[in-house]
């Protein structure tokens, strides 16, 4: 399960799924893909497995859930991951 | 009150004395110098621009002056100092003009911080539309926007396009144009009437000489405008006037990355031009003909009220 960190420093800029986010921590501007958006819009509404990524993310860009899918958001998730923008959801110790 | 309205003697004496306070739109600097050259060039390029009273609080007050009694004479030198703090290394004195034009810019990139700072050229039509060329050097920026204030544009900046982070709309401050090298031709060609300085030879940039403003576009620096179209331009010889659409997440990126204070501002600054490229149409421009280029522009601002 993946959980979003800070949603409240990341600020969005959308134009017809073409879209940048401002990150305040960085202070860096990003251009995220359409698949970028979407993952990260589902996170940070609430965690998700990878699984469960692939078929919101393919329902809601009507697609079909494939392994290039899955490869793609794996690419996506690692690149949120070395932002800080996501983490591993662990239980509670 | 317009400079133009004093005498040569006056605008010398002004410079020798407690210094000349243009109003360029936003700012204004006061500059003080004796060298005869300087007030030459001062007198022509800012002819038409506001006079300030002597005594006008001015943001920025700019000394050119030899940096010894024995450079008045072995190769002499110009160096500039910020209120009284000595800036950058001296330059051949025939090079004074430059040094003020480039030490103006550097003030405002450094110091202006209550605007996004592009490094863009913005001109603008009469009905207050403007488009943003933001281009590093040697892509044809300056000479583009000059042949375009040659053509009707008004020119607002051929440098920093300033956003202001209060209203969002652009802010000139009508300077003349920056022209280097070839360009100089081009333009002379293009337009004869155009009016050049004297040309500073052997700078960092080449041999360059200003384009003096158009008399309307030095009385209406206090118009903002609106930027309505964003167009990132290139020169390629011999190429057709080629304009293409471009995605505005990368148009912002690649704004973000020619602005000067874009990360000192932070959010302000990404909200400042994310609403500049959402109310702009964004495009990529190639072109290898000045006259093909104004007529490209020329359809760009007819197709869109």
């Amino acid at each position: 399960m993946w959980r979003a960190v800070a949603a409240h420093r990341r600020h969005w800029q959308e134009w017809g799924g073409d879209s940048v986010v401002f990150d305040d921590a960085s202070g860096e501007t990003h251009r995220f893909s359409p698949l970028a958006a979407a993952a990260m819009a589902w996170i940070e509404e609430q965690p998700h497995s990878t699984a469960s990524l692939v078929k919101c993310i393919a329902r809601h860009l009507e697609v079909e859930p494939t392994e290039e899918l899955l490869h793609a958001l794996g690419a996506v998730l690692d690149q949120f991951c070395e932002l800080d923008w996501i983490e591993p959801l662990t239980p509670a110790a | 009150m317009t400079l133009g309205r004093l005498s040569a003697q006056q605008v010398s004496e002004r410079l020798a004395g407690k210094g000349l306070a243009l109003a360029t739109g936003p700012f204004n600097f006061r500059v003080r110098s004796s060298l005869p050259e300087l007030a030459v060039a001062v007198q022509l390029q800012y002819q038409n621009h506001p006079l300030l009273p002597d005594d006008a609080f001015c943001d920025c007050t700019l000394d050119l002056a030899a940096p010894s009694m024995l450079r008045r004479w072995l190769r002499p030198q110009v160096q500039v100092r910020f209120d009284g703090q000595l800036l950058f290394e001296p330059l051949p004195q025939q090079q004074a003009y430059a040094l003020l034009e480039w030490t103006m810019n550097w003030w405002i990139s450094n110091y202006a911080h209550q605007y996004l700072l592009l490094h863009a050229a913005v001109v603008a039509r009469a009905d207050g539309r403007a488009v943003v060329l933001p281009a590093p050097p040697g892509s044809g920026k300056s000479t583009l926007c000059a042949a375009l204030t040659q053509r009707g544009w008004r020119l607002l900046s051929d440098e920093m396009a300033m956003i202001s982070l209060r209203d969002g709309l652009v802010y000139g401050m009508a300077r003349p144009v920056s022209l280097k090298n070839q360009s100089l031709d081009v333009i002379s060609r293009f337009e004869p009437a155009a009016v050049l300085g004297a040309p500073a030879h052997d700078t960092a940039k080449g041999t360059v000489a200003h384009l003096k403003t158009a008399t309307a576009d030095a009385l209406n620096v206090d118009c903002p405008a609106r930027a309505a179209w964003v167009v990132f331009p290139r020169y390629v010889a011999q190429a057709p006037a080629a304009l293409s659409p471009r995605a505005k997440a990368d148009s912002m990126l690649e704004l973000g990355r020619n602005a000067f204070n874009y990360s000192l501002l932070g959010l302000e600054g990404f909200n400042a031009l994310a609403a500049v490229v959402t109310n702009c149409d964004c495009f990529d421009f190639s072109y290898g003909q000045l006259d093909d280029a104004i007529a490209v522009f020329e359809r760009l601002a007819a197709s869109k009220a």
